[in-house]
């Protein structure tokens, strides 16, 4: 043995070391942006403001009385908005980092197999019911009906990758046009705009739909978590993996589910934010190693700080007009993508 | 003999093709029985049934006497672990990762310990002789490396059956002469081996059984020196073949011979 294994770094794995590393930096970038996004916008608010506002609410007083109008815009608006950013990009990333995973394929993520485009569905179905809550609630039920139906229709056996895309791609393109015909179809006053749900916006985010938003995305994210060390299995292969103790398709189905619910809550709330799920694994698999358990960790925090950084932009580049943020991370996550796949023997 | 293994009539049929005709099969605790064949035999098909991976079309098959459709995948994975050709070879773990999972089914039991683990990845390393590489991306290594890290892996499961296909497949043959080495040292220690070989001097040298098997059927089981024969392997390998006596191994020599 010329490999000494210690009890810390178990099992062997050289990233381990700078794992704690990446995801103190992580979080406190994401802490960071979420600080910009507090002062900065169509009205920028002075740090000391802000800060007197959230330790206002907080209880404590710091001798910044802050102006009513500062604190209706931090505190109703930017905070819960910037926060819905943090829980739907590490949302989103933790969708991809699993369905990657999942079929060993770095081109899955919820918009390719359909499951965002369902949840899209659901989300605008929901909210000509209910609103936002609608919205939220109906993207988590349709993004969970649209995984059990990738699952049911991509195969009789889980590891058939190709099928499973080829299921999605024809499922996302079915399903965003029923989007369009719903939208089209139903009252504008009630239901947010197609742009919404193809390119996203944070616009309307408030304490209530990030509530849900988060509860739901929380269930989802916590079965996800605890299949974890089934993914690292399941990079084996799937008779490996079986061999090993995994039910490989039991896991299949929990584990699509699982991203069903995550997706279909954060698209319910969000509408359709694009490159999230696709990108964010595959810059933070550089950082953390293949293992998933800290993948999800930094996918969470590195999706957060990505939507929260975008929707900064999104707001402020043609002040006072905002644009979608699917924009903006297509715009910045497209090239950033080619460039980090240069080489990369796909 | 303690009986890990017993495969009763055992038949496996696809469609209008049968690969596996009325097989009855052993696999006793100290044994290695090597199973050769010509391609297409039904010698990958027989140990998919025994693994549990392929449920049987006629017949049955008891793991350490108990019928193998009751096994969970977790209580399967304690009592056999199973080398199959690589289909993915672009694992992204290191390879002592990727062998420490062989541990896995042992880390839901109480009994199991860190030192366990470690203890079993180490000497799982060290007995495939890859324990340099230990740090390696298993994507990156050579396909008999990347063979010798699975067979650690199997290695690590410690299971008492082991069902290996090919398990020299893409070796040299002094990593060959080792795994064999190795298999013999299990069988020794009481575990149960049985192993897909397209090497007839290996099966010679290391099995305790020889099952021979042409056209989904069982040809002939025995010790080497009853079951390879000039007349027999010439028969099922349509190659004319000669068996001669080793010349300094206790064991037949097979040789492929001219028309």
């Amino acid at each position: 043995m010329t490999q000494s294994v210690s009890a810390t770094a178990r099992p062997f794995d050289p990233f381990a070391a700078r794992r704690r590393g990446v995801s103190v930096v992580l979080g406190l970038l994401l802490v960071g942006a979420v600080a910009l996004n507090l002062g900065m916008g169509a009205v920028l608010i002075p740090p000391e403001e802000v800060l007197g506002v959230v330790a206002g609410k907080a209880g404590l007083a710091l001798g910044v009385e802050p102006s009513t109008q500062a604190e209706a815009v931090v505190w109703s608006i930017r905070l819960p908005r910037a926060l819905m950013g943090v829980v739907t990009g590490a949302a989103l990333a933790l969708t991809g980092v699993v369905l990657q995973g999942v079929f060993r394929n770095p081109m899955a993520d919820p918009q390719l197999l359909g499951i965002g485009p369902g949840a899209s569905l659901g989300g605008v179905i929901g909210s000509v019911a209910g609103a936002t809550q609608g919205a939220i609630a109906g993207g988590a039920v349709a993004g969970l009906l649209t995984a059990l139906v990738v699952r049911r229709l991509g195969a009789r056996r889980a590891n058939q990758p190709s099928r499973f895309i080829l299921t999605g791609v024809a499922l996302s393109a079915a399903l965003s046009a029923w989007v369009g015909f719903v939208v089209f179809g139903a009252d504008r006053a009630k239901v947010p705009p197609i742009e919404f749900w193809l390119l996203g916006s944070l616009a309307g985010s408030t304490w209530r739909a990030l509530g849900t938003a988060t509860v739901l995305a929380g269930l989802g994210a916590l079965g996800l978590w605890a299949g974890a060390r089934t993914l690292d299995l399941m990079a084996l292969g799937e008779s490996e993996a079986r061999h090993l103790g995994v039910d490989v398709e039991f896991a299949t189905t929990v584990l699509l589910m699982g991203v069903g619910i995550v997706t279909g809550a954060a698209v319910g709330a969000v509408g359709v934010v694009g490159f999230v799920g696709l990108l964010v694994p595959h810059v933070v698999r550089k950082l953390t190693g293949p293992a998933h358990r800290p993948l999800m960790v930094g996918g969470m925090l590195a999706g957060g700080l990505f939507v929260v950084l975008t929707d900064l932009a999104a707001r402020t580049v043609f002040v006072p007009i905002e644009i979608p943020v699917g924009l903006i991370t297509a715009v910045v996550g497209g090239p950033f993508f080619l460039w980090l796949i240069r080489g990369a023997r796909y | 003999m303690d009986e890990r293994i017993e495969a009763n009539a055992v038949g496996y049929r696809v469609g209008k093709a049968t690969l596996l005709d009325s097989v009855d099969l052993s696999l006793s605790a100290g044994e290695l029985v090597a199973v050769v064949g010509p391609n297409g035999a039904g010698k990958s098909t027989l140990l998919r049934v025994l693994a549990g991976d392929l449920r049987p079309t006629s017949g049955r098959v008891t793991l350490a006497d108990q019928p193998l459709e009751r096994y969970d995948y977790d209580d399967l994975a304690l009592q056999r672990a199973v080398f199959v050709p690589l289909t993915v070879r672009d694992i992204p773990f290191a390879v002592e990762a990727v062998v420490a999972m062989g541990r896995f089914p042992h880390q839901r039991r109480a009994a199991n310990s860190i030192e366990d683990d470690e203890q079993a990845v180490a000497s799982a390393l060290e007995r495939t002789t890859t324990s340099h590489l230990a740090s390696r991306v298993f994507a990156t290594l050579s396909s008999g490396e990347q063979t010798r890290v699975s067979l650690a892996r199997v290695f690590a499961q410690d299971a008492p059956v082991l069902l290996l296909d090919e398990p020299t497949n893409a070796l040299d043959v002094a990593h060959e002469e080792r795994v064999m080495l190795e298999l013999q040292t299990l069988v020794g220690r009481g575990r149960a081996v049985l192993a897909i070989l397209h090497d007839l001097n290996a099966a010679a040298n290391y099995a305790t059984r020889v099952v021979v098997m042409m056209d989904g059927k069982i040809r002939a089981v025995g010790t080497p020196g009853e079951v390879l024969r000039d007349d027999l392997l010439t028969d099922v390998y349509g190659q004319p073949m000669r068996v001669v006596d080793h010349p300094f191994r206790d064991c037949p020599l097979v040789l492929v011979a001219d028309d």
